[in-house]
């Protein structure tokens, strides 16, 4: 059985990724802090189910998961997938001729980001569908592997794999409508 | 050897670290030679970095660490009072 203070300390210093996602999850800080806590004291419970040298990460993140669908999910209201219109790929790369008209003299990729602040990044991350919002916050933000969040998610590898490659799509798409309603570009041309 | 269109299908993949060794020496070999697919590849990769990096984690309140901490507190005095009744009962 793990040992309960190293367990702890462990916890604690995953905590400001539990709290970013959950902030991301529920859009709410009350409701983040409240979601935290219960994957705290939930893991804290069962710790002693925990085995030594598995991953306390994907586990702490796994248990986050699980009480934000079954507790927090139903207050969301997140756009539909229907209501995103239609996903291209790679809605970024397919507007850097305009963005580098715009900026020049910088790569690319630092134009790109530079257009948009934190805020609209994590904006954009907020306002996906959720059944894209769960995929892109633990693969993008949070680096776990397609078998990982297929685990957490209880959904198939290759469901894992399209809910991903669409949620990045609206991430773009996102990113690139702040740009245009701060008129840097302008998508109808 | 991996073409563009194949390349293109498979970036995501590939920067996720996903494919098996052989599709994954396919598509560098193709990106060796390919500037076109290389500065997508390229693109593609710093734009998820610089996502990540936006917001990947967020600091905790003083209130919010307190409330943490106290989980582990509480659980420790009840588990060692847990341990005292059993230890008691033997």
């Amino acid at each position: 059985m793990a040992d309960a203070k190293k367990f702890a300390e462990q916890a604690m210093e995953f905590a400001p990724q539990l709290f970013g996602t959950a902030l991301r999850m529920t859009r709410n800080r009350a409701d983040a802090e409240d979601l935290v806590q219960e994957t705290m004291l939930k893991g804290y419970r069962s710790f002693g189910s925990f085995e030594e040298g598995t991953n306390l990460r994907a586990w702490l993140f796994r248990i986050l998961t699980n009480t934000f669908i079954t507790s927090y999910r139903a207050k969301q209201v997140r756009p539909k997938e229907s209501d995103l219109g239609d996903l291209e790929d790679f809605y970024l790369y397919r507007h850097l001729p305009q963005l580098a008209d715009r900026l020049k003299g910088q790569s690319a990729e630092d134009s790109v980001m530079e257009l948009c602040t934190d805020e609209e990044v994590k904006q954009a991350l907020e306002d996906l569908p959720e059944s894209f919002l769960l995929p892109v916050l633990l693969a993008d933000i949070q680096d776990f592997t397609y078998q990982e969040i297929a685990d957490m998610l209880q959904i198939p590898l290759g469901t894992v794999m399209s809910r991903l490659h669409r949620g990045r799509r609206a991430l773009q798409k996102a990113l690139v409508g702040f740009a245009e309603s701060k008129g840097l570009i302008d998508v109808t041309v | 050897m991996a073409d563009c269109r194949e390349t293109i299908q498979l970036l995501y993949s590939y920067l996720d670290e996903m494919l098996d060794d052989g599709l994954r020496q396919d598509i560098d070999t193709h990106l060796i030679g390919c500037p076109d697919c290389q500065g997508r590849m390229e693109f593609e990769f710093v734009v998820k970095a610089r996502i990540r990096a936006k917001a990947v984690d967020e600091p905790l309140s003083a209130d919010l660490e307190r409330r943490l901490l106290e989980c582990f507190d509480i659980q420790v005095s009840d588990e060692s009072s847990d341990t005292d009744t059993r230890g008691s009962g033997q």
